[in-house]
């Protein structure tokens, strides 16, 4: 009896430790992680907690809270612990969360540092791998792209190195406020509020987030995130 | 006959090292500004002032890199040439340099960021693509303008570990990462169309006083119609027909 209360409560507290936000934690890197990469990755965490605006738009207020750098600090430090290194399966691939091995652990690939994305791309991918950690979502798995998917002029969403088509993939997603809409949602508002943002830094958000919103199948979805963005539908 | 063919022989060689002597670039301790960019260092010993910039590995389409003479950046564009390797350096690209220093550029400074850019190696996308975005917030010519139809008219980079090489074969995790990899791939073709669309829409609040660059943007999108990467030549088009359809 008294080995399934202490079992019970054991239980409960991991659950309710997962589930509760904020909790102020160092985040820790693998010994592995070479220590230009640990540094890259600090600094791009350091310039989106560095984040300033008065405004926020209100699919961000429901993901994230305000547009405000401790507010990002805490949102991704509750979710990520630690980082490890790995190539997440891909050549291509930046960096990856494993929900099975660990979901509060994100793995960064040597990609993360020898491809030169634009910062905020950088941090974008974090932030999208962040949202697959939260198992409380079913790691907000992402939906099947549609058969035929094609783009705003009509053609094939495909990769431009492999040809390979987006159709049938688990590369796309139904609601705004999953990996690819949450990203979406960071990158825009980055674009229209961020304060103390330079203006490449601002417009790289804006870039970045017109691509990612592509990956919004539900025609619903999409049309609230870009009345949310102040976009033309 | 022996010490004949020693002394023609140390002749020969005290002829080819003062000519290599005289003829090599002086030397680092020569710069004035410490820089990894070539155009901040000492000019060569035997064309004063000239600087060739031999578009060599830019890729096609790259309009060809004009010669540009270290000696007519001021120390105040030198300065901004530093600034700028800086940014690239610390890969932070919140700098407040980019806002502050790095605008309000002379030609002779637009004449060496565009240099600058045909000698950046191509998988260097966020370096191109903050050059494109430095010149494409400032196009006041058809030299600026043309800059960037060269940058639409690149071929596509195939990978962003090596521009030139096939790509890795595709995975199923390929599907979930490309978005930001093909974006990141389009930079600085995404970047100049931005600069074009949005330089276009200043210049129509006096299309009368601006009619030629307003033209030669036109012409820079019927241009890119036929670029080589599909998606930017639909991103050409989509700017005409927006064109097209303004009252």
């Amino acid at each position: 009896m008294k080995l399934l209360v202490t079992s019970l409560v054991l239980a409960l507290t991991i659950a309710s430790a997962q589930a509760m936000p904020n909790t102020k934690r160092t985040l820790t890197f693998d010994a592995n992680v070479e220590a230009p990469l640990k540094a890259q990755m600090l600094s791009d965490l350091a310039f989106l907690g560095s984040v300033k605006s008065t405004k926020t738009s209100p699919l961000h207020l429901k993901v994230f809270g305000q547009v405000d750098g401790a507010v990002y600090a805490d949102w991704f430090g509750s979710r990520i612990y630690s980082i490890g290194k790995n190539d997440c399966g891909s050549a291509n691939a930046v960096a990856c969360v494993i929900p099975y091995i660990s979901s509060n652990k994100m793995w960064v690939t040597k990609n993360y540092t020898q491809f030169d994305h634009p910062q905020v791309a950088r941090v974008s991918v974090t932030y999208h791998e962040a949202r697959h950690s939260e198992t409380q979502n079913g790691n907000w798995s992402h939906a099947t792209c549609p058969t035929p998917f094609k783009d705003a002029n009509g053609n094939d969403m495909k990769s431009i190195w492999t040809g390979a088509l987006l159709q049938g993939q688990p590369a796309c997603d139904v609601t705004a406020f999953g990996s690819y809409g949450s990203a979406t949602i960071l990158l825009k508002n980055i674009a229209m509020n961020c304060s103390n943002c330079n203006s490449k830094v601002k417009a790289d958000a804006d870039i970045f987030g017109n691509d990612q919103i592509n990956r919004i199948i539900d025609a619903n979805s999409k049309a609230a995130m870009k009345a949310d963005f102040g976009m033309r539908k | 006959m022996q010490r004949g063919k020693l002394i023609v022989l140390l002749a020969v060689l005290g002829i080819g090292l003062g000519v290599a002597y005289f003829r090599l670039p002086l030397s680092i301790s020569n710069q004035s500004v410490p820089s990894a960019d070539p155009l901040l260092k000492a000019p060569d010993g035997n064309q004063p002032g000239a600087l060739l910039m031999t578009p060599s590995g830019a890729p096609s389409g790259t309009p060809a890199a004009p010669v540009v003479s270290a000696s007519t950046l001021t120390p105040a564009d030198q300065q901004k040439m530093k600034a700028l390797d800086e940014i690239f350096t610390s890969k932070n690209d919140n700098d407040p340099r980019i806002d502050t220093e790095l605008k309000n550029f002379t030609p002779e400074m637009k004449a060496a960021l565009v240099s600058k850019y045909t000698r950046i190696p191509s998988e260097h996308r966020n370096e191109k693509g903050t050059v494109a975005f430095l010149i494409g917030r400032e196009i006041n010519s058809k030299a600026d303008v043309d800059f960037l139809k060269g940058i639409l008219m690149e071929k596509p980079c195939l990978s962003l570990g090596d521009c030139n090489q096939p790509p890795a074969p595709h995975t199923g995790a390929d599907d979930h990462y490309e978005a930001t990899n093909e974006t990141t791939a389009r930079y600085p073709q995404l970047v100049s169309i931005r600069a074009l669309n949005h330089r276009y829409e200043e210049l129509m609040q006096d299309p009368k006083a601006n009619a030629g660059l307003i033209q030669q943007i036109i012409e820079a999108f019927k241009e890119a119609q036929n670029s080589p990467d599909p998606k930017i030549a639909d991103e050409a088009k989509a700017s005409l027909k927006q064109i097209e359809n303004q009252p």
